[in-house]
């Protein structure tokens, strides 16, 4: 007799279509896709989350920080950066914040990533994404310092030190405790002003 | 090279706490498309020589079929041409859905079964679910995909009857009854075993015989 059986219950990925920069750039000028609305992150097309009034003021009030300590000409908002030619055909991040070892000015393309001092996202409900996904990218791509800071969990998780592809030394701080970025160590700002 | 106390000084009560990575994997609404889109798509010339299926707004990759799955197709076919008639059988041709699914879905079951002739169907369409006594997919690679997205794609539509025929398993896998969204009876046929379709029950195959 036949046997009756159980459907598989777990979760299953559809192996997808993937995208690469040259590919998105032909997506666009045909009209298909509006990069604006997308991110490319290991081939694929992510929606960038609709920033709501908590994002953009934490946002706001880092690049001040960032503009005060580094300097406007060397802080760039939301900037498509290069990565290491392994993933640069497959992801073009957008970040919310980098700060540059130069005036941008001086850019004559994307800033690669030896160009970094320092890369931020500015994360609630794109949490798992930044701590995972983005993470393994910039870590393999030698990005020196990268900051999350964690809207919901009123923090900011701090991965400095890349080593052969992965941040090894990665902790969050909570918002009454005070952090500084690598390349300015003695400047120091408190979690909780940038979550004001 | 700095350890972090040097690289991160600390003036609050607490230290630091390493974060550990979210355990729970989100993913992130990525891009989709539909029907429409992929016309585009394929006049843009990006997709290349490869052939997708459209499943839930996501382009899968056509397995290319090799030459198990080639043989066990054409002994369905032929089996099926037997019981139902040449007109009434197609090969990998794509489907319509229910409305909610039409749009971000373009299956292309290996084979199905019509309710009518396949010169019956108005020119340039597809067949709709009502029209279709039978869908199966011969299935190695992508078994896990076929027995839970594609069945629920199917049942949703109300697809009367589901088959998988499991090249590595060496069975079949009978879906029938569609409600909700779901096959209520869902019967697993080993080699030795005879099966027959709901539209012609004293019609039987040994399940081998497709496994030949």
């Amino acid at each position: 007799m036949p046997v009756a059986i159980e459907i598989p219950q777990e979760a299953v990925a559809l192996p997808h279509k993937l995208w690469t920069r040259n590919e998105c750039a032909v997506l666009e000028r045909s009209g298909l896709v509006d990069l604006e609305r997308y991110e490319l992150i290991d081939g694929e097309l992510i929606q960038k989350m609709g920033k709501n009034h908590p994002h953009t003021r934490a946002l706001r009030l880092l690049m001040s920080w960032l503009e005060d300590r580094f300097g406007r000409d060397y802080c760039l908002q939301e900037s498509a950066i290069d990565l290491r030619s392994e993933d640069h055909p497959t992801s073009e991040p957008e970040p919310d914040a980098v700060v540059l070892n130069g005036p941008f000015l001086a850019l004559s393309a994307q800033p690669r990533p030896a160009e970094l001092r320092l890369v931020v996202e500015v994360s609630s409900s794109t949490l798992y994404h930044d701590l995972v996904t983005k993470r393994n990218l910039y870590a393999r791509s030698g990005i020196v310092d990268y900051w999350v800071l964690d809207l919901e969990g009123r923090r900011l998780i701090v991965h400095p030190d890349p080593s052969e592809g992965v941040f090894l030394s990665i902790q969050a701080f909570q918002e009454h405790e005070f952090v500084s970025a690598l390349a300015v160590p003695d400047h120091e700002i408190r979690v909780g002003e940038l979550l004001r | 090279m700095r350890s972090v106390s040097e690289s991160y000084s600390v003036r609050g009560e607490c230290m630091p706490i390493a974060a550990e990575t979210p355990e729970e994997a989100v993913a992130l609404p990525h891009k989709l498309w539909t029907r429409d889109e992929c016309v585009a798509l394929e006049r843009s010339g990006l997709l290349g020589m490869e052939r997708y299926e459209l499943i839930e707004g996501d382009l899968v990759p056509q397995m290319a079929k090799n030459p198990p799955h080639t043989r066990a197709l054409r002994l369905l076919i032929l089996w099926l041409q037997t019981v139902f008639g040449g007109d009434f059988v197609l090969q990998e041709a794509s489907i319509d859905l229910r409305p909610e699914d039409q749009p971000t879905s373009e299956p292309e079951p290996d084979a199905l079964v019509l309710t009518l002739s396949f010169l019956d169907l108005e020119p340039g369409a597809r067949p709709r679910p009502d029209q279709l006594r039978l869908v199966m997919e011969v299935s190695s690679s992508t078994l896990t995909v076929d027995r839970t997205i594609k069945a629920r794609l199917y049942a949703r539509s109300g697809i009367v009857e589901y088959w998988i025929l499991d090249l590595e398993g060496r069975r079949m896998i009978v879906h029938r009854d569609p409600i909700d969204g779901a096959y209520r009876s869902i019967e697993i046929y080993s080699e030795q075993e005879c099966v027959s379709t709901l539209a012609a029950l004293d019609r039987t195959i040994r399940v081998a015989d497709l496994l030949k």
